[in-house]
């Protein structure tokens, strides 16, 4: 029976009994009216009937609060024990009351929970997965990155030993090369100083020519040398906070003696400028170069300026003079390795034809640029900049001589 | 007389400088290798030594140490094809008594001039 029926019942029943027991009363109250007499004998009947009323009252009540509580322990025990994570809890449905539907109801909670659980487990399980596949990709990965590393530093490392061989190799080759000129060039110079008595002008031109070719030979290993440690970034710079005049002016003071057999005057004309960074021999270097090959492409009585000027953030050193110029479409390709304008030039005027391309190198190396200006006819003049605060170390500069276009005579 | 030890694994270059000092008045002796120098350099007791830094068997800074061990303090010109900066000369001055480097091949009136300089110093020449 369902719990609001049983109510319904109790509430029926109670109400019978409060008539019964009140028109009971009622009735007996009016008997002992009309028949005092036997009032105490009914009374006692009375008495009788209302407890008998009061115990079925009681027997009634204790059975449906039984009913009452019997579920909701059930119920609550269920729910201790889910609480408790037994998911697989169960309340009897044999009822069809409400608390019948409460079990069901509560049944059908567990059995989502529980499909819930199921799913989440399910869930955790295949995130689990995921996360074990993820770290064994990574551990993996790690591995990948731990094996590129490796292979990383021992690039590296093969690189330096590549690097050490390169400038043992330049070192040794230089050596090597220069080893047996040494001699030969020392054995001239003493004939010419006559340590072995007089010698006659014929024997003194021929020397002259021997030692002439020697120092051009001598000039070009360097000159190969150069290059290739430009090229392969192994030349070493000394780098020093230097007074940029003194350094050309003590070149141009040392080709002043050499530009006196041709009558050329070579003017300095230099500003305040601030100290600069560099390698004080290879600047050296450079101008020495320049002047050399003014000196050689302008005429007798010839001039050569050499002006020192400050420009913002850097210094330039020009070198002009009233030569014979060089073509506008010759200009580009001077600084290339061996592009001397043409080979009958370079026999005439005696070059290496890579002197400009190692000054280049040795400008660039410095942050600096160098360039010309030309006229056929009318001279040169060659220009190069060294910044005042550089961003790179010569070492970290790479410089690249040899350009697509080498060799590509137009 | 200032002695001058010429050092030089190159027989050619040994020949020319032995000829040169002693055309300049000096006293000369060689050798062909570190060992040799070292061998040799207590009985020679060069005032300077023309020393090669590129020879076969003991570095240039193992002879320089040798011959500071021995409690010798000759002068010495290095002879070399690179260049050395003026710290490193100094460096090297300083540790081991080097005057001066000459840049092979050399010059003949600069090397005479480098060898007349270094001899002043030690007031034997004659």
């Amino acid at each position: 029976m369902r719990i609001s029926s049983k109510l319904a019942t109790i509430f029926v029943l109670t109400s019978l009994l409060i008539i019964i027991i009140s028109g009971t009363l009622f009735y007996a109250q009016g008997l002992m009216v009309i028949e005092g007499g036997n009032l105490i004998q009914l009374e006692s009947g009375l008495i009788l009937i209302m407890s008998g009323l009061v115990m079925f009252s009681v027997v009634l009540g204790l059975f449906f609060s039984r009913s009452f509580t019997d579920p909701v322990k059930k119920l609550m025990v269920s729910i201790d024990k889910m609480a408790k994570g037994k998911l697989d809890v169960k309340i009897d449905v044999s009822r069809n009351d409400e608390f019948g539907d409460l079990a069901r109801a509560f049944n059908e909670m567990q059995f989502k929970v529980k499909q819930s659980e199921t799913a989440l487990e399910k869930e955790v399980e295949k995130r689990t997965e995921d996360l074990n596949e993820t770290i064994s990709k990574l551990k993996k990965s790690e591995g990948a990155a731990k094996q590129i590393a490796e292979n990383l530093a021992s690039a590296i490392e093969r690189q330096k030993k590549m690097e050490k061989s390169k400038i043992e190799f330049l070192t040794i080759t230089s050596h090597e090369l220069r080893t047996p000129i040494t001699p030969m060039k020392a054995q001239l110079q003493m004939v010419l100083c006559e340590y072995f008595g007089k010698i006659n002008d014929e024997q003194r031109k021929s020397m002259d020519l021997i030692l002439k070719n020697m120092t051009i030979l001598d000039t070009l290993i360097g000159d190969i040398l150069d290059i290739s440690k430009l090229d392969s970034g192994v030349m070493k710079f000394d780098i020093q906070k230097e007074n940029l005049n003194n350094v050309v002016e003590s070149s141009v003071n040392l080709m002043r003696i050499k530009s006196k057999d041709k009558k050329i005057s070579i003017t300095l004309e230099s500003q305040g400028i601030p100290p600069v960074m560099i390698d004080r021999d290879r600047i050296n270097q450079v101008v020495l170069d320049l002047l050399n090959n003014a000196i050689k492409f302008t005429g007798e009585g010839g001039k050569i300026m050499v002006s020192i000027s400050d420009e913002i953030n850097h210094a330039v050193v020009s070198v002009k003079d009233n030569g014979i110029g060089i073509a506008e479409k010759d200009q580009g390709r001077i600084f290339e390795p061996f592009e001397q304008v043409d080979s009958s030039m370079a026999r005439k005027f005696e070059g290496t034809g890579l002197g400009l391309a190692v000054c280049r190198g040795i400008i660039e190396k410095h942050g600096g640029k160098i360039s010309i200006k030309s006229q056929p006819g009318k001279g040169s003049t060659f220009l190069f900049t060294i910044p005042y605060e550089s961003k790179k170390r010569p070492e970290d500069v790479s410089v690249e001589l040899f350009t697509v276009n080498a060799g590509e005579k137009q | 007389m200032t002695k001058v030890l010429i050092v030089d694994d190159h027989e050619d270059i040994v020949e020319t400088l032995k000829i040169l000092v002693e055309k300049e008045g000096f006293s000369s002796d060689t050798a062909f290798n570190g060992e040799e120098l070292l061998g040799k350099i207590e009985s020679v007791n060069p005032n300077l030594i023309l020393l090669d830094v590129m020879m076969p068997g003991l570095t240039t800074r193992d002879i320089l140490k040798g011959i500071k061990e021995k409690g010798l303090a000759p002068k010495i010109i290095l002879i070399t094809v690179v260049r050395f900066s003026e710290q490193e000369i100094q460096k090297l001055s300083e540790e081991f008594n080097v005057v001066d480097y000459i840049q092979k091949p050399f010059d003949i009136p600069l090397l005479i001039s480098s060898i007349k300089k270094a001899a002043e110093g030690s007031g034997k020449q004659e």
